[in-house]
C-alpha cells in the first residue's frame, strides 16, 4: 500500500485516518458484519484487486464511507476517452487545479475502451439484441469529436498538465489529432469554406511560413505531445504504445534505457501496405530495441515484422518474459533468429508465452538448418564443457511457459503439411521439455492431444506444486465457466439440430463437439432464441413470416459467428495471456476494427 | 508435537506443529507460551476450523515467495480455493478479518514494504489473496445500484451529491 494513499487519505477525512493505525484491532463482534464494518487496511487489500477505473467509480457512488477510501485509489489509474472530448477536459482542468490528484496518477491511458480483456461474450436470453449491434466494434470506431475548439482547449491543458504528473505507466492505444502537433488552431482554414480568407492570408503571409502550418500525411505529423511525455516523465517504466514506428526518432535515448516493460503493437496496415517499408521501421525499432537495457518484459502484438532484422544485436541482461501474440516470420531466418534469441537469454528468462497466427506450419513453414538443435530439444540441466567451465542449461529459471499453436514448433518441414506422426513427435517434444524442468509451474497447451497431454499432467503434478496447468481440450472447456459455451457452427448447420430433433446427429463427425457443448445446446434452444428474436410479431400473415424467417435465420447465424469469434479470442489470447503484462495492457487485439485487406495477410 | 489453540468461544484445538506454523501470529506466540494453550480472543470457533481446514491442505506447499508488486496478482483462485472461499458473506467476511488478524505482522511487512523473503505464509494467501480476490470480483463490472444490494450498503448520498461526483469522474464511467 503506497503511504502516499494513506497520507491523502489523512487530508481528505481526518476522522477516518486515525482508524489507520488502530485498525489492526479487530472489530469482528460487530452485530452484522458487512463490507463497510471491515477496518481500512483490510478493505484496501480488496480494492488493490480493483485495477479499472470503472469498477472503482461504481465504488465511489455506493456511500460516503467506500467514496472517502476509493477515490485516491480511483486516480491511479485515470483514462482519457477520446470518445467523449467534454468528460476529458473536465479531467484535465480538474487536475490542473489539484496537485494532490496529479500525485497520485500513476496510470495514464488514452483510449477508448480502457477494458480488461476477458471479452464480454453475450448471454443468450436476454443480450442476443444487444448483441446482434455492432456495438462492440462501433465502440472502436467511434468517431472522433469534430469540435475543433475543444480539441484545441485539450491539446493546451495537455501542455499544462503533463509536467505535473509523475506517472510510472503510459498507455498510448491510439493515437489522436490532440497529440499532434501543431494544435489545430493553427491549421490553416479550409480550403472550401473560407478560399478567400487564404487567399488575402497567402498574399502576406510568404509561402514558406505558411508550409509550416499545413497539416502534412498523417504519418509524418510531428507527435508533439508525445515528445513532452518523453521529456517529463522520468520515472516511466511501463509503456504500451501502439503504432510507435512513426515516432520512434522522437525517443530519446535515456527514456528508452529506464523502461523495464514495452509492449509494442503494431498497426499491420502499414507494413502490408507499404511492403518495403517493413523492413525499414523493423530496422527503426531496432535501433530503439537496442538502447532498452533495462528491459524485463518484451510484448510483441500483432505484427508481421522481419524478425530478424528486429531483434538483431538485441540483448536484454534483465530480460524475464516474452509475451508475443499473433505474430509470424517474415524471413526465412526468423525460427532461428527466435532460437538464437531463447539461447542468448536463456539464463534470465522465466516466462514464456507465445502465440503465434493459427495458420503456420512447422517452424513457422520455413526450414532451419539440420545441425541446429531444436530449442524444445535443448537438455535442461547443467553440464560441464570439455574444458572444465561449468555450463548451465538451457532456460534453467523458466516458470511459464504457454504455447498457443503448438505445431508451429514441429520439425522443421519444407512443406505446408504436418504428418500425424510429426504432431505426435512436436508434441512428445514439448511434453518431454516440461518434464524435465520441474521449475516451470504454469502450463497452456490448449488443443493438446489428450493422451499425451494426460502423461504430461501426471508428469507434472509427479515432480511438482503445479500453479495453473491447462493443458487439451477438456482443461480448456472447464476454464469456460465464466464464459458460456457456444454451439460450434458445424453443429449449427446439421439438419437434425436445425430442424430442432436431436439423438441421430451423434454419428456426425462434429458429435464430440456436440458432446462437449451438450450444455449450451440445451440453453440455446433455437427456437426460444428465434421467437425472441421475431417477437411473434411477424408471424400473423404468411407472406411476413417467410421473409422473417430468412432474416432470423441470418441473424442466428451472425450470432453464432461472434459468440464463436469471441470464444476463440478468449482462447487464444485471455487463458494465453493471464496475469502476464500483454493482458494487462488491456489491449483486445481481436476486437480491432477488421482490416480491409485481411485476406492478403494470409498470402506468403 | 501438537499445539494447544483456545477461540474465543473457549473450545480447545489441537493442531499439528506444522500446521499451525503457518499461522505467524501462534508462530511468534507459541516461543512464549510453552506448553500453555494459545488463546485467540478474536476468533471463534467456526472461523478457526475453516482457517486450520485451509492449513491443513496447504501445510506441504512452499511458503509464497515475498511479492514485491512487480507483477500484477492474477484473479485466478485454484480449484479447492475456490470451494474452499464458496461461504456466505458474513463468514467470508469472518474468515478475511481473521487471516488479517492472525496474519497481523505479515501484514505489516508488506506494508511497510520490507523486503522480508518468505514473511507471507500460507495463511496470509486467505486474508490477502483468496478472500479478497473473492470479494474483489463479486465488486467488479457491477454498477454502484448493484453493489449496495449485494453488501446491504445504505445509499447516504444526497441526489445532489451523487450527480456532482457523476459529473466529476465523467471519464471514469463504462459506456
Amino acid at each position: 500500500m503506497p503511504s502516499q494513499i494513506i497520507k491523502t487519505l489523512r487530508i481528505w477525512d481526518p476522522t477516518r485516518s486515525t482508524n489507520v493505525s488502530n485498525s489492526f484491532v479487530v472489530t469482528a463482534r460487530s452485530p452484522s458484519l458487512s463490507l463497510v464494518r471491515l477496518p481500512i487496511d483490510v478493505l484496501f487489500l480488496i480494492f488493490e484487486h480493483l485495477q479499472w477505473p470503472y469498477d472503482l467509480h461504481a465504488l465511489t457512488l455506493v456511500c460516503r464511507e467506500l467514496r472517502t477510501l476509493s477515490t485516491p485509489l480511483l486516480y491511479r489509474t485515470v483514462v482519457f476517452p477520446y470518445a467523449r472530448p467534454n468528460a476529458m477536459y473536465a479531467l484535465l482542468c480538474k487536475l490542473e487545479m489539484s496537485p494532490d490528484y496529479c500525485a497520485l496518477i500513476q496510470t495514464l491511458i488514452f483510449d477508448d475502451v480502457a477494458k480488461p480483456l476477458r471479452p464480454d461474450i453475450p448471454d443468450v436470453g436476454e443480450d442476443f439484441e444487444g448483441c446482434r449491434s455492432t456495438r462492440l466494434e462501433n465502440r472502436l470506431r467511434e468517431p472522433i469529436a469534430r469540435r475543433d475548439w475543444l480539441l484545441d482547449q485539450i491539446h493546451h491543458k495537455l501542455y499544462t498538465v503533463l509536467p505535473l504528473l509523475n506517472i510510472k505507466s503510459l498507455f498510448l492505444k491510439r493515437l489522436h489529432p490532440v497529440f499532434l502537433s501543431p494544435p489545430l488552431s493553427h491549421r490553416p482554414p479550409s480550403l472550401t469554406a473560407t478560399k478567400k480568407v487564404k487567399d488575402a492570408i497567402l498574399n502576406h503571409v510568404p509561402v514558406r511560413q505558411w508550409r509550416n502550418y499545413q497539416q502534412p500525411p498523417p504519418s509524418e505529423r510531428l507527435p508533439a505531445a508525445i515528445g513532452m511525455f518523453f521529456t517529463h516523465c522520468r520515472g516511466l517504466t511501463h509503456l504500451t504504445i501502439y503504432d510507435p514506428l512513426s515516432l520512434a526518432s522522437y525517443w530519446p535515448h535515456s527514456f528508452v534505457g529506464n523502461l523495464t516493460v514495452l509492449i509494442l503493437a503494431l498497426n499491420l496496415d502499414h507494413v502490408i501496405v507499404e511492403l518495403d517499408c517493413g523492413d525499414r521501421r523493423a530496422m527503426q525499432l531496432n535501433s530503439l530495441l537496442r538502447r532498452a537495457k533495462n528491459l524485463r518484459t518484451l510484448g510483441i502484438l500483432t505484427t508481421w515484422l522481419n524478425l530478424t532484422v528486429l531483434l538483431e544485436d538485441c540483448y536484454f541482461p534483465h530480460l524475464e518474459s516474452i509475451e508475443w501474440f499473433h505474430y509470424r516470420a517474415k524471413n526465412p531466418k526468423d525460427p532461428q533468429t527466435f532460437y538464437d534469441f531463447l539461447r542468448m537469454h536463456s539464463a534470465t528468462l522465466r516466462h514464456i508465452a507465445l502465440a503465434p497466427v493459427a495458420y503456420i506450419l512447422g517452424n513457422w513453414g520455413y526450414m532451419i538448418d539440420a545441425d541446429v538443435p531444436h530449442w524444445l530439444a535443448e537438455p535442461p540441466y547443467d553440464c560441464i564443457s570439455t574444458d572444465g567451465h561449468r555450463e548451465e542449461g538451457f532456460l534453467p529459471h523458466l516458470e511459464t511457459l504457454r504455447l498457443h499453436n503448438w505445431l508451429a514448433w514441429s520439425t522443421p518441414q519444407p512443406v505446408y503439411s504436418i504428418t500425424s506422426a510429426d504432431k505426435i513427435h512436436a508434441a512428445l517434444l514439448i511434453s518431454n521439455f516440461i518434464i524435465a524442468r520441474p521449475s516451470i509451474v504454469d502450463v497452456a497447451l490448449t488443443d493438446f492431444p489428450s493422451e499425451i497431454g494426460r502423461m504430461l499432467l501426471e508428469g507434472m503434478h509427479a515432480s511438482r506444486q503445479v500453479k495453473r496447468a491447462i493443458v487439451g481440450k477438456e482443461e480448456r472447456l472447464l476454464r469456460d465457466r465464466a464464459v458460456p459455451l457456444y454451439p460450434p457452427l458445424s453443429a449449427l448447420h446439421h439438419p437434425d439440430w436445425a430442424s430442432g430433433t436431436s439423438g441421430s446427429g451423434l454419428s456426425n463427425p462434429s458429435a464430440a463437439l456436440v458432446e462437449l457443448g451438450s450444455h449450451a445446446l440445451s440453453v440455446l434452444n433455437p427456437s426460444t432464441l428465434l421467437n425472441t428474436l421475431a417477437g411473434g410479431a411477424g408471424s400473423t400473415h404468411g407472406g411476413g413470416e417467410t421473409l422473417s424467417e430468412r432474416a432470423r435465420v441470418k441473424a442466428y447465424w451472425a450470432f453464432a459467428r461472434k459468440r464463436e469469434y469471441l470464444m476463440e479470442a478468449y482462447h487464444s489470447y485471455s487463458i494465453m495471456f493471464d496475469g502476464l503484462a500483454l493482458e494487462n495492457s488491456a489491449f483486445r487485439p481481436y476486437l480491432l476494427p477488421r482490416r480491409r485487406n485481411a485476406k492478403r495477410d494470409y498470402r506468403r | 508435537m501438537s499445539i494447544t489453540i483456545v477461540t474465543s468461544d473457549n473450545e480447545q484445538f489441537c493442531v499439528e506443529k506444522l500446521v499451525a506454523q503457518r499461522i505467524a501470529l501462534i508462530e511468534d506466540m507459541v516461543e512464549n507460551a510453552g506448553d500453555r494453550p494459545i488463546p485467540l480472543p478474536n476468533v471463534t470457533a467456526s472461523v478457526l476450523r475453516k482457517i486450520l481446514e485451509y492449513c491443513e491442505h496447504h501445510k506441504n506447499d512452499p511458503l509464497p515467495p515475498y511479492d514485491d508488486g512487480s507483477r500484477s496478482r492474477t484473479t485466478h483462485i485454484s480449484e479447492w480455493d475456490q470451494k474452499f472461499i464458496t461461504v456466505d458473506q458474513e463468514m467470508l467476511f469472518e474468515i478475511i478479518l481473521a487471516a488479517n488478524y492472525l496474519e497481523m505482522k505479515p501484514l505489516l511487512y508488506v506494508r511497510l514494504n520490507v523486503p522480508r523473503v518468505q514473511c507471507l505464509t500460507a495463511c496470509n494467501a486467505v486474508a490477502g489473496d483468496i478472500g479478497c480476490k473473492t470479494v474483489a470480483n463479486m465488486i467488479k463490472g457491477k454498477s454502484p445500484e448493484e453493489i449496495r444490494k449485494l453488501f446491504n450498503i445504505v445509499n447516504n448520498f444526497t441526489p445532489e451529491e451523487e450527480a456532482q461526483i457523476r459529473k466529476e469522474a465523467e471519464w471514469a464511467e463504462d459506456r
